[in-house]
């Protein structure tokens, strides 16, 4: 077996509260911690990906990875070398696409801003020039490549931060939130280009994603970040068939009873229904069904028969759900080792 | 010298895009510089006792000042100024997860701003002198580029502290600032030093500008004494130790916020 392109054994993190001048005077600062003890290998060729709630703690394992936190226990290696003392050589190999798509000087050109990345990454003259201009072809930016980057969308500044990383062919790319607000085509375009790059150095991806379809379309393996441990370690294909079965929908009504929640629990098809949360008289419900059995028009107007107003609706269930039911499901076969093999 | 090349081609094309404002402070430098010599015109007939050992011309004396305090803005306060800029823009996590020396990003912020500044202070002396009469002299133009030289890394120490401020406590320091003022009205810019207070002369020579404004008048202006710059270069140089040790806390604060988590936070 080769060795791992990433090894993290044991890493913790926790973070202190307050500003540090609070420290210098003396005063007292209340420990969060984030990272509880994470183990997690990703293997050559293999894209994995992180997944998890809000302030699970994702970033910060990547942030690790990338030797831009250090670890207050436990040990991250990169390509064998502890990141601790990896320095530039390390770094040069890592791409990190950063989940702050601002992350650029906006009155320079999207060519202008590859060109200052390129030069701190080594590269010059026209070996880097040849370079920017293949991945603004290839994320479809050249023709926008004159214009001032703070004249770019949403989606446009998230492909510049990826083809940021991918400018010194890394062998290990991380990548946080990397198609948030990109488009589906220019998100398929993405992932075509990171594959081909990746496959072409024999790197690694670490993946961190809120997008749970994105997760199983795109990785080899999930692992699910809860609670500061890794809850959950899986081969896609194998957690794809457990998430087939995890179809679902939430929505945002006002006026429902608790009575009438009842009611819709045992709407044929429904697997179960619960408040996720409850803010200003509106209520956040996730519904969860047998695949596609539901009849959406009938459960609906059920709905409104009782009396409650319908505020929105999201066909795809919620992500900490999926998670929460992820995990549940697959300590119940054994935990992390089974599902792992 | 990729990394300096970088930096400074990043922060000329940045300024090249804002040519309108550097337009107008050139201009607002300009005229500050003639509203100095008609100020200096009021002491032309009679020259102050204090002016003596520096050649009698206030005008000369006041332009080396001025120019003086013209470049210590930017040197102090740039590295701070682009380590916060870049915190909150994001782009300072970015540029540290590159291949570049970490300390190298700190320093890279403040080239452009300084070599500016150095410019704007050689066309100010041009235009002082050719254009408006200044007695300027440039037989010591090598030892006045060694003087500038000590400056600016003795300043330059003290705005390393400053960037090394903001990046361990996401906040810039009010020292830096209070350094600029007080050097402003005790190291001699626009009088000499000898006409302060007691008690506030002895604060002046804790002020590496104290040293190089000397410095630079004696070197630079027709008729200055020269005999006592031999100490003034030493002090000099003493605060050029400033320089290195701010890489130092540069460093220090880096590792400090990789281990506190401040890195990317603004």
């Amino acid at each position: 077996m080769n060795d791992p392109m990433i090894a993290i054994e044991d890493l913790h993190k926790r973070f202190l509260t307050g500003s540090p001048l609070r420290g210098l005077l003396g005063r007292r600062r209340d420990a969060v911690p984030v990272l509880r003890g994470v183990d997690l290998r990703v293997e050559p060729g293999e894209i994995l990906a992180l997944v998890g709630g809000n302030g699970a703690g994702k970033s910060t394992v990547i942030k690790s990875v990338a030797a831009l936190l250090m670890p207050d226990a436990g040990h991250v290696h990169v390509l064998g070398h502890d990141v601790r003392r990896g320095g530039r050589e390390l770094r040069g190999q890592v791409g990190y696409v950063l989940a702050d798509e601002r992350s650029f000087h906006w009155r320079l050109s999207a060519g202008e801003n590859l060109e200052f990345f390129a030069n701190l990454q080594g590269m010059r003259g026209a070996a880097a020039r040849d370079r920017i201009t293949s991945l603004l072809h290839d994320l479809d930016l050249l023709d926008a490549g004159t214009r001032p980057f703070g004249q770019f969308s949403t989606g446009m500044r998230q492909r510049m931060a990826i083809a940021r990383a991918l400018l010194p062919r890394p062998r290990v790319l991380l990548m946080d939130e990397p198609t948030r607000g990109v488009d589906a085509a220019h998100a398929a375009d993405v992932w075509r280009l990171v594959r081909t790059e990746i496959e072409s150095v024999e790197g690694c991806v670490m993946l961190v994603t809120h997008q749970f379809e994105e997760a199983l379309a795109q990785s080899a393996r999930i692992a699910v970040l809860a609670n500061g441990r890794i809850a959950l370690d899986s081969r896609t294909d194998r957690l794809g068939s457990l998430a087939e079965d995890l179809d679902g929908f939430t929505l945002s009504v006002r006026g429902l009873a608790p009575c009438d929640l009842a009611a819709l629990a045992r709407f044929p098809g429904v697997r179960d229904i619960r408040v996720a949360s409850q803010l200003a008289g509106e209520q956040t419900l996730e519904v969860w069904t047998h695949g596609s059995d539901l009849p959406l028009a009938g459960f609906l107007g059920q709905l409104t028969l009782s009396g409650a107003t319908i505020c929105s609706l999201q066909r795809s269930p919620p992500l900490h759900g999926i998670l929460e039911r992820l995990t549940a499901a697959t300590a119940t076969c054994g935990g992390r080792e089974a599902v792992t093999a | 010298m990729t990394v300096a090349r970088a930096f400074f081609v990043r922060d000329f094309r940045a300024a090249w895009s804002y040519r309108f404002s550097f337009i107008v402070q050139s201009g607002g430098i300009l005229f500050s510089l003639v509203s100095l010599k008609f100020i200096a015109d009021l002491t032309s007939s009679s020259t102050p006792a204090a002016l003596a050992g520096y050649g009698g011309d206030y005008f000369g004396f006041a332009l080396v000042g001025a120019v003086l305090s013209l470049l210590s803005y930017p040197v102090v306060k740039s590295f701070a100024g682009g380590v916060r800029s870049a915190q909150v823009t994001g782009t300072f996590e970015a540029m540290l997860a590159t291949r570049a020396n970490a300390a190298a990003v700190v320093v890279g912020a403040g080239i452009f701003p300084i070599m500016s500044a150095c410019t704007q202070a050689m066309l100010v002396v041009l235009v002082g002198a050719v254009a408006l009469g200044a007695r300027i002299h440039a037989g010591n133009a090598a030892l006045v580029l060694v003087v500038l030289s000590l400056t600016i890394a003795a300043l330059a120490g003290i705005g390393l502290f400053s960037a090394a401020f903001a990046i361990a406590f996401k906040q810039n320091e009010p020292f830096s600032g209070a350094l600029l003022g007080a050097s402003f009205l005790v190291s001699g810019i626009l009088y000499p030093t000898s006409v302060l207070p007691g008690w506030l002369r002895h604060l002046a020579p804790l002020i590496p500008t104290t040293h190089a404004v000397e410095l630079c008048r004696g070197l630079l202006l027709d008729g200055a004494a020269t005999g006592a710059l031999a100490p003034h270069f030493a002090a000099l140089g003493a605060f050029a130790v400033m320089l290195p040790a701010g890489i130092v806390a540069v460093s220090l604060a880096l590792r400090y916020a990789r281990q506190s988590g401040s890195l990317s936070q603004y």
